[in-house]
């Protein structure tokens, strides 16, 4: 099964035929849970996302007009679930203001955490909007089109958010990786 | 060309989208511009920390969580609302040795309320029944006539 393409392994599974969920299920788990854990920084939370993505392959997989495009309907998927699962948590608290990070600043964040962990909860401080291109390009090697058709937003708007993204990070980044390199 | 457009710029060129034409005119930029250098050194560094993050790995229990899911022929089953997908998946959900000592339960408390019920709605004991017959009255009367004679 690991050389079968997508739309085989969803006609297969339309079917009726459970190695064709499971073989799915394998091929995306991974990088679904990845981009889950990073959205929501919560593993139990994005375990959840995921489940209930594969639950919705089941229950809706034969609205996938074009079976090539599995990959961007899953991850449009575990996308809105982790979405509903942060609103769930913080209950639309963002302010919305234009300011490209959430409620809790980076700084706040990497004052008391580990050089190691700077960047990781930098990203995590970013606005869902902002972090969810960042994520989708960096970690899951995404073009812009690609992440548009995931977000429902155009090319030019993702190229946007994810230069303001990478600016944001930027700027709260170098000067601490600035003075390590002094210290050094 | 100014240092807010380079920026974009350089944004586009490690994603690989900057097209052609513009790549010249970016790098004569960077060859006079501190600033914009040290954003691209900057930006590479954010790659290489973003790409050196530790990989999150799901845990067995997604696994068995999916494992539980049943695939639907087409047009058969109706389709699971949320709700009692919550229900049946998070909230009845349960460790097999749990279950197991549930179901052993189940199982003696089964037994033991039959034997109960089956001692309650047993049948009662048959009645005996005696027939009484009534003595000749020939016999009688012939005990009464040997009592009524004179003795000797």
């Amino acid at each position: 099964m690991q050389g079968t393409p997508d739309d085989e392994l969803l006609l297969l599974m339309l079917s009726g035929d459970r190695t064709g969920f499971l073989a799915l299920y394998k091929r995306y788990k991974q990088a679904l849970f990845r981009f889950a854990v990073r959205m929501l920084g919560d593993r139990e939370a994005a375990e959840d996302a995921v489940h209930d993505t594969f639950v919705r392959l089941l229950e809706d997989g034969r609205a996938i007009t074009q079976p090539t495009a599995l990959k961007a309907w899953l991850y449009r998927v575990v996308r809105n679930e982790s979405l509903m699962a942060l609103r769930r948590v913080r209950d639309c608290s963002e302010n919305p203001s234009d300011s490209v990070w959430g409620p809790e600043t980076p700084h706040t964040g990497a004052e008391r955490s580990e050089a190691k962990n700077l960047v990781r909860e930098a990203l995590a401080s970013l606005r869902t909007e902002y972090r969810e291109v960042l994520l989708l390009r960096e970690f899951e090697g995404m073009t812009y089109e690609e992440i548009a058709a995931v977000t429902g937003d155009s090319g030019s708007s993702v190229k946007s958010r994810l230069f303001k993204a990478r600016k944001a990070l930027a700027e709260r980044l170098a000067p601490i990786w600035n003075e390590e390199r002094k210290a050094l | 060309m100014k240092c807010e457009e380079v920026e974009l710029s350089i944004s586009l060129y490690i994603d690989r989208a900057l097209g052609a034409a513009d790549t010249p005119e970016l790098f004569l930029h960077l060859a006079q511009c501190a600033h914009c250098r040290s954003f691209l050194e900057t930006m590479l560094h954010l790659r290489q920390e973003l790409a050196s993050m530790p990989e999150p790995e799901p845990s067995w229990t997604l696994d068995r969580r999916i494992g539980t899911l049943r695939v639907r022929r087409a047009g058969m089953a109706p389709k699971i609302t949320s709700a009692i997908r919550l229900l049946w998946m998070r909230r009845l959900a349960i460790p097999l040795p749990a279950a197991a000592v549930l179901a052993l339960m189940l199982l003696t408390a089964s037994v033991v309320s039959y034997s109960l019920w089956s001692k309650v709605n047993a049948e009662p004991p048959k009645q005996e029944v005696i027939y009484m017959l009534p003595m000749p009255a020939v016999e009688v009367q012939a005990v009464q006539q040997e009592s009524s004679l004179p003795r000797q």
